[in-house]
């Protein structure tokens, strides 16, 4: 005996029912109130849209031009850029709070008599400087022709390349990544393979992890920097490899760790770990204090700059007099050189001649 | 044509078939392999699960009460009739032989008889029902109301105005006013930057999607500005800022590894474009 015949109008009734569901979707997707409900998503309630209302209507008109071109801007956002620029915006928060605390007693209570836009600058300002130290160091790190295309490249052109650039390398470099820190952590031949076999996302975790271990390990073989407790080493550690990286790399930007710590620089030649804290101390001296930013914040912002960067100059000019890393004949050249660009010099000549003799070998084929 | 196969799903069948009608043992039988290339069978399981299916429905046969006792005397009668002959004329010698005999016996017995043999055909047409043609797959089509799903045309039927009934609720919901606090009808969509119209009052009127976000606007570090007015994120106008935002930690550390003989031929690839 036949089974009954399927139904003719299941195909048609599926699609009626998936094609409903959609348009359910798409009009609460289109719906003001969704955008009203994404705004509640950033915790804009009524109350503080009506204190913007109330500081907006406090601006100047050409106060409010300037605020409504950047609105313009952020307009042209597509929602992938909108989301990346929301991410970025609360990493800064978070980075603010971070150096926030790490103020001393005295700089806090000096910046709490500031009114709350130059408290504001401030901290930006010390944010910016230890994003654009890591910016530095990251360009430092890459090929010399991937540094000049992005130097000279228009800036809308360089995310689409840079994101090409970071594919290949961890295509082609994430298996090399893997067998060099797990060398130089002991690990047997057949774990390396196994880690370099990996699916892509997973060897990349590997990275992170391998290089957090080894970094410690590098850290406690020197012994904790100066005003590391184990306390705050315990601390450190307990962080995930991300933010311990970071924590570490900072701690080096700032010149507090100014040993042989770093991922594949693990020579410990006392002549390298000799030039690598002089490097530290020079930059540390080359470095926005925030004693400096609490001094000029009455200032308007050009004059601020002008007068912190000549201090820079000063403290970096002794550092290297200090330290004579550099013939009479090279610092009377740098001494040539207005404020901007003498800083902008030492920087590039400590990550030549200190710890990019690699980098030297490439630039001068 | 039977094959062993078959011969071993038949064999499962008859032991499925046993004892009571049990049509939902027969439902585990139609998930049975063999079924997936064997018509033959299917139709037989099919056939088998309808008539379970009639006689589940059918009542309990009442058996008379005298019944066993019937049986019982049958019994010793037949084993007379082994011994003896007829059971019959064992009772019509008995009857004839003893004077206490009640009159009458005799005939008593064989109405008792003639009954017992019309039970005994009822009985037998009992135990071998036979289906009316084509009641199998009528007896089918009125058990997929309840084994297989509802066909579609009536699913959506009845789903298809609790569907519209959900959305036109979510949708009403979503855009009354008392759901999003209170709102000016007359607000412009967000997203959209207003041309400064002056209201009754000469005020300037400033898009509330602007003042949800005025903190970020004021944020000048997030900003950068050229004198000739033009605006772009910082991270656009700064090389080092936008390294800094695009460049994740674990990327970083495999810049370390680059190999320096040919990294810069690579990355003259990528620049080349």
């Amino acid at each position: 005996m036949a089974r009954p015949a399927k139904d003719p109008w299941k195909p048609l009734t599926r699609w009626c029912l998936g094609l409903l569901g959609w348009l359910v979707l798409f009009g609460v997707a289109h719906s003001d109130v969704w955008r009203d409900v994404r705004a509640q998503g950033r915790h804009v309630t009524p109350a503080a849209i009506e204190s913007a209302r109330a500081r907006w209507e406090t601006l100047s008109p050409h106060e409010q031009a300037r605020l409504r071109r950047r609105f313009e801007e952020l307009q042209k956002l597509d929602d992938t850029q909108r989301t990346e620029f929301q991410a970025r915006t609360e990493r800064r928060r978070r980075e603010e709070a971070r150096v926030r605390r790490q103020l001393t007693a005295e700089e806090r209570s000096r910046l709490k008599r500031l009114s709350p836009r130059q408290r504001q600058e401030v901290i930006a300002e010390l944010v910016d400087q230890e994003r654009r130290d890591k910016g530095r160091r990251i360009e430092s790190k890459l090929p010399l022709a991937m540094r000049e295309w992005l130097r000279n490249a228009p800036p809308k052109q360089r995310q689409a390349r840079l994101e090409a650039f970071k594919a290949q390398t961890r295509g082609r470099i994430s298996a090399r990544a893997v067998e060099g820190l797990a060398k130089a952590l002991g690990y047997g031949k057949a774990e390396i393979k196994r880690l370099e076999r990996l699916p892509m996302d997973q060897r990349m975790a590997s990275v992170m992890y391998l290089s957090k271990q080894l970094t410690a390990k590098q850290l406690q073989e020197l012994g904790l920097p100066r005003g590391m407790t184990e306390e705050s080493w315990s601390e450190l550690e307990a962080l995930s490899p991300e933010e311990f990286l970071r924590e570490v790399w900072q701690l080096q930007n700032q010149g507090i760790l100014s040993g042989v710590i770093g991922v594949g620089q693990a020579s410990r030649s006392d002549a390298r770990q000799a030039r690598r804290r002089v490097a530290g101390e020079i930059r540390r001296a080359m470095r926005i204090q925030p004693d400096q930013l609490l001094e000029f914040s009455g200032l308007p912002r050009p004059e601020r700059r002008r007068r912190i960067t000549q201090l820079r100059r000063t403290r970096a000019m002794e550092a290297l007099r200090r330290h004579a890393i550099f013939k009479p004949e090279q610092l009377e050249a740098l001494a040539q050189l207005d404020d901007e660009a003498l800083l902008e010099r030492v920087r590039s000549l400590l990550d030549e001649s200190l710890e990019r003799p690699r980098r030297n070998r490439e630039a001068r084929r | 044509m039977m094959n062993r196969d078959c011969r071993a799903f038949r064999e499962q069948l008859l032991e499925a078939l046993g004892g009571k009608p049990c049509p939902t043992e027969l439902r585990t039988l139609s998930w049975h392999e063999h079924l997936l290339g064997c018509e033959d069978c299917r139709c037989e399981l099919e056939r088998e699960e309808a008539l379970e299916g009639l006689l589940a429905t059918l009542p309990e046969p009442k058996l008379p009460p005298e019944l066993t006792k019937r049986v019982v005397m049958r019994l010793g009668l037949r084993r007379a009739e082994l011994q003896d002959g007829s059971p019959l004329d064992s009772l019509l010698e008995l009857d004839q032989a003893r004077a206490d005999v009640p009159a009458g016996l005799a005939d008593r017995i064989r109405a008792g008889l003639a009954a017992e043999r019309a039970l005994d055909g009822l009985l037998e047409r009992w135990s071998t029902p036979q289906a009316s043609l084509g009641l199998a797959p009528r007896v089918l089509a009125a058990l997929d109301e309840y084994r297989a799903p509802r066909s579609t045309r009536r699913q959506i039927l009845i789903r298809a105005p609790r569907y519209a009934a959900a959305a036109a609720l979510l949708l009403g919901l979503l855009s009354t006013p008392w759901w999003t606090g209170a709102r000016d009808s007359t607000q412009t969509p967000a997203g959209v930057v207003q041309v400064e119209t002056p209201s009754a009052t000469g005020v300037p009127l400033v898009d509330a999607s602007l003042l949800e976000v005025l903190d970020v606007l004021e944020n000048d570090s997030l900003w950068a500005e050229t004198d000739t007015g033009s605006v772009a994120l910082v991270e656009e106008a700064d090389l080092h800022l936008f390294l800094e935002a695009r460049v994740a930690e674990g990327d970083e550390i495999l810049l370390a590894f680059l190999p320096s003989d040919v990294d810069s031929a690579r990355a003259g690839d990528l620049s080349d474009g």
